[in-house]
Parts: C-alpha cells; sequence; structure tokens
C-alpha cells in the first residue's frame, strides 16, 4: 500500500511539473488575423457616393428612365483562402445599404471570420470565393417584337431569403471576350484571384489586418439585358475596362480588388496639404529590394481603341488586340494604400512603418471611371518608430 | 520532447517493478481482480466549444489496471492518441496520459460495469499554428465488458476527457472531447 501510494506521488509530481501556460484552444477557436472586406478604391475616408455619376450604359435603349439609384448592396462570399490554405471556410453574406455610414463603404469594413495560417510559409494570393453580389431597384420585362411592358421588381435569393434586386456577379463570372473566343473555363469571380500587395509571412505572436478592398462605390453603372422574351435593367459594375453591349451575356472583367496585409500597432497615420482636391491620395511601397515601384504598375488604362462592332470570326485581330490592352490593364496593381481628398489637404491612416513609400495624386476622377494617371508628391521613409521623414 | 519519453520509460519500469504485488491480492476464481493490460480503438469526438473547431475521428490506446487494496476499485494507467482535422485547416493532437480509479458496479451479471474517473496530463499540439504543450487533464468514464474465458475480455468504453487550460493567464476556454470504442483487455 505504502509503495503504491510513493509510486503516485512520483508519478503526479512527474506528471504536474512542466505544462505549459499558452491557450492553444483560445488559439484554435479565434484568431490573431483580422480580415476586412471593403468595397472601396480608398483605403481609409473615401470619396463620398456620387449618385449623379450612376448613369445608364451608353448602350441602353433606356427603357428605365428616371433617377432611380439602388439603396441595397448584398454580397455573398463562399469563403476566402490564402495561397490555397482553407483558413476562412465560413461563408459570409452581407447587407450594405449604398450609404456614406455603411460599415462596407466608409473606409472600415465588414470583418470575415477566419482561422490562422501556417507561420514561416510565404503568403503572396488570396482567393475570394463570390457566389453573388446584388444590387436592388431592379426590374424586369416582358419583351415581344422589341417592346418593353409590364415592368415588374425582380428577385433573387440572398441568404436563403427572397429579396428585391439582381444578381449582377452571374454576369461576370467570364468576360464578353471568353465567351466569343469559346474560352470559357476561367470563372474569373469564383475565385477572384488577388495578389497580395507584399507577401504575407505569419507570426503567431503578433496580431494583423488583412484589408480585402473590391472597388464597388462610385463604380457602378446602369445596365439593360434581354433574355429571349424577358428584359432586365439593373445596377452592375462600370464597364470603364471592357465595355458592355446590350446583347452580352457575360459581362465580366470589371471588378477590381486588391489586398494588403499589415500589423495592428506597426503603422502610422501620414498626412500632408499638398495634394490637389478631387483626386485620390496613394502610396506605393517600395519593391523588397528597396527600389521604388515604378508608377506605371499601377497605370490601369482604357484601351486606345474602341471594343470592335463585328464578331470574333471576322474580326478577329481586332478583338484579339483590345483584349490584350484590356487584360494588361486589368493585371496592374491598384495602390495598397489610398485616400480621397476633396481639397489639397489628407490623412493616409494604416500606413506600416519601417518601409519607404512614394507619394502621388491621380488625375481628376469622375465616379465610374478608375484613376489612371499620377502626379509625384513626395518620397518619405518611415522608421520602425513611426517617425516619417521626406527624402 | 524526449522528456516526454523519459517520463513514459520511467514510468512503465515502476509500474512493471509493483506489478507483481497487487496480482497475488485477487480471489480465488475471480480472473477479473487480476492485473489488466488492455487496448481500446474507436471514435474520438470534440464537444462542446471544442466541437466548433475541429472534427471527429478514430482514435486509440492502451492501458494497464491492477487492484487497490479496496477490491472493487482498481488502479488504471492509461494513454492514447487521438487526432482531429477540420473543415478547414486547423487540426488538434492530443496524447492524454492519466492514472484513474476503476470501480466495478456489485452488479451480479455476467457483465462487468465499471465507471472510472481520474487526472493525469495531455499533451496537445495545434495546427496551422504549430503550437504544442502538455495541460492538465481530468476524465471520467463508463465500460462495460464481458469475458471471453479466463483471460480475455471484450467490452465497450466511453470517457469524457477535459483538458484543463482555463488555469492559464488569459484562456477563456478547455478542451473537451469524448473517447470511445471496443476495447479488448487480458487478465494477466
Amino acid at each position: 500500500m505504502k509503495k503504491l501510494l510513493v509510486l503516485l506521488y512520483i508519478t503526479s509530481i512527474i506528471i504536474l511539473t512542466g505544462c505549459g501556460d499558452q491557450a492553444l484552444f483560445d488559439f484554435l477557436a479565434e484568431s490573431n488575423i483580422k480580415v476586412r472586406i471593403k468595397g472601396t478604391y480608398a483605403s481609409n475616408n473615401p470619396r463620398d457616393w456620387d449618385f449623379s455619376g450612376i448613369v445608364a450604359d451608353d448602350d441602353q435603349d433606356n427603357y428605365a428612365a428616371g433617377a432611380d439609384y439602388p439603396t441595397k448592396f448584398m454580397i455573398d462570399i463562399a469563403e476566402l483562402k490564402l495561397n490555397g490554405d482553407k483558413f476562412a471556410h465560413y461563408r459570409e453574406a452581407y447587407q450594405a445599404s449604398v450609404l456614406d455610414t455603411d460599415d462596407f463603404f466608409n473606409g472600415t469594413g465588414f470583418v470575415f471570420e477566419n482561422d490562422n495560417v501556417f507561420p514561416d510559409d510565404k503568403y503572396t494570393k488570396i482567393h475570394v470565393f463570390l457566389r453573388k453580389m446584388i444590387f436592388n431597384k431592379s426590374l424586369s420585362y416582358s419583351v415581344d417584337n422589341d417592346v418593353w411592358s409590364d415592368p415588374k421588381t425582380t428577385e433573387v435569393v440572398f441568404n436563403e431569403k427572397d429579396v428585391n434586386g439582381y444578381d449582377f456577379n452571374q454576369r461576370q463570372t467570364f468576360t464578353y471576350y471568353d465567351e466569343i473566343d469559346d474560352d470559357k473555363n476561367k470563372n474569373i469571380v469564383f475565385p477572384l484571384k488577388i495578389p497580395l500587395a507584399e507577401d504575407f509571412i505569419y507570426d503567431v505572436d503578433r496580431e494583423f489586418v488583412l484589408e480585402v478592398r473590391l472597388v464597388i462605390k462610385n463604380f457602378i453603372k446602369k445596365y439593360e439585358w434581354v433574355d429571349s422574351d424577358v428584359g432586365y435593367t439593373y445596377f452592375g459594375l462600370s464597364d470603364w475596362l471592357r465595355d458592355i453591349r446590350i446583347a452580352d451575356k457575360y459581362r465580366g472583367g470589371n471588378l477590381f480588388a486588391v489586398a494588403r496585409v499589415y500589423v495592428k500597432g506597426e503603422t502610422v497615420s501620414v498626412s500632408g496639404t499638398d495634394a490637389v482636391g478631387g483626386s485620390y491620395v496613394v502610396a506605393i511601397p517600395y519593391t523588397e529590394d528597396g527600389a521604388i515601384d515604378s508608377i506605371s504598375n499601377y497605370e490601369i488604362t482604357q484601351p486606345t481603341t474602341s471594343r470592335p462592332s463585328g464578331d470574333y470570326d471576322t474580326d478577329e485581330a481586332s478583338w484579339d488586340a483590345y483584349e490584350a490592352e484590356a487584360e494588361a490593364s486589368y493585371d496592374k496593381k491598384l495602390p495598397p494604400i489610398a485616400t480621397w481628398t476633396d481639397d489639397n489637404t489628407y490623412t493616409l491612416t494604416n500606413v506600416p512603418t519601417g518601409k519607404n513609400y512614394s507619394l502621388y495624386y491621380t488625375n481628376s476622377v469622375a465616379a465610374g471611371e478608375m484613376p489612371s494617371s499620377f502626379t509625384h508628391i513626395k518620397n518619405i521613409a518611415i522608421d520602425v518608430n513611426g517617425n516619417i521623414t521626406t527624402l | 520532447m524526449n522528456k516526454f519519453i523519459k517520463f513514459i520509460i520511467l514510468f512503465l519500469i515502476i509500474l512493471f517493478a509493483v506489478s507483481d504485488s497487487f496480482a497475488r491480492r485477487r480471489k480465488r476464481g475471480d480472473y477479473f481482480l487480476r492485473p489488466q493490460i488492455g487496448v481500446w480503438y474507436g471514435p474520438v469526438t470534440p464537444v462542446g466549444p471544442t466541437k466548433k473547431e475541429v472534427n471527429t475521428n478514430l482514435g486509440g490506446g492502451g492501458y494497464f489496471r491492477y487492484n487497490t487494496p479496496w477490491e472493487p476499485l482498481k488502479l488504471g494507467f492509461d494513454i492514447s492518441y487521438q487526432h482531429h482535422e477540420s473543415d478547414g485547416i486547423n487540426e488538434l493532437f492530443i496524447i492524454p496520459t492519466y492514472a484513474n480509479l476503476i470501480y466495478r458496479l456489485p452488479i451480479q451479471m455476467p457483465l462487468n460495469f465499471q465507471i472510472k474517473a481520474g487526472a493525469g496530463v495531455a499533451q496537445v499540439r495545434i495546427k496551422p499554428s504549430n503550437l504544442s504543450q502538455r495541460d492538465p487533464m481530468f476524465m471520467t468514464g463508463f465500460e462495460v465488458s464481458f469475458p471471453a474465458g479466463k483471460l480475455l475480455n471484450i467490452g465497450l468504453r466511453i470517457d469524457y476527457l477535459m483538458i484543463y487550460e482555463e488555469h492559464n493567464e488569459g484562456a477563456k476556454r478547455n478542451g473537451h472531447v469524448v473517447n470511445g470504442g471496443i476495447t479488448v483487455f487480458f487478465n494477466l
């Protein structure tokens, strides 16, 4: 008996020394990466909604007249993946009001649930699996011999409920060029592939913010489409880059996006008064080897030729040239840090420390357009303590 | 990990050194009161808050039991291994090692019913963060078995394990798993 007690005593001492002090089950349940999804070009203080900029597409027969703007935007995201790792396999269906105060449109973003990722792996891209993107105030018509009649509010299923609206994401799964070139095997929204502005290496001891921005605010147009004898008017993304015509079934390739990661607590705000009103002010980080990243990597321009009028068989060379220019522009980078300025003053927030940046302001941009030319303001260096010096 | 292996070896040496003294105490004819060694295999399920993070899998382990001077009570030592995956990239590995007291219920049937309670330490590792540590753990369980001859017993067991982390600063949750399965053990 005594031998038994001694044995138990020794065993428990051996067992109970050396227990850890971390909270592993908390680590499994929570994450020190916060994912924010924003619907703006700017990372902070985006431009206010310019509803007069929501125009009807130039190819429209204008069946829906009047200043009718959407009031609700809904987005259904199946999951997010970083370099193929299923770190955020939690479906999110988010409804935003089309107002400057909504988190999705005011520079805050909504939080997407996620897990941690592998430390010491270098993550370079994020895949966003977009199921639906819906604006309300869409109508359907009966179309008979080109006569549109009987307008009705369209309904679509969102988050397992019927809502008023039109899911324009189904129209942007492929580009029109992919459809006519019979290359409809690359779905460009499921997933939407966004390269990270800089490589991301996760660290268990630091808190990160992963910011994903889809350019939706002030980039909307009103479209028409006919599906045999049913006509639709709906709001979708601007065709500033790839021109859309009324008969196009697929209208993709106009969804611009950018993603960046920064460490919480290792950022500063950069302010200035040397911009020009009515433009975006952007901060371009220097590249990994310390060189200034060329601004031409960010100059997204419209194709120099207008969209060919013929079909692919008769006009193959023109179509190839048009698509090549559009694709080159689409593959360019968006500035990871940007803000809007109405006058010459600006403040860029959450700018990571320990890096150098080139600051630019863009050309004057109307709603429905992307900034395409940049004017250099200055270069700055931010040390690890957050001190900013002009270079 | 090295420290842990050394501990296991030390533990097994002590175990076999003392097993003989308890073997002598059995009642004549009751083979169940012999020292017993067994294995188990079956579903290991996260429950409670742990259920949200990882999924059920199959796991298994082994154990050794011998008598205490208080006859219906036996003292057991268990070790097992379980690996839980998830729908994402989360993974959980647990190696529980514990001692427990096992009480055979005084029900006169060909079946043996046992309830158990115990404590020990669990080696826990999580992915993708690749963090691992030892945590104290507590368990309780139930087992039903029947003898198949003098030597062999076959049974079903179900255990609830609580891996205690809330004593750590800032920790908000513990780990909870239910291990079940078929067990086969031998009267030595």
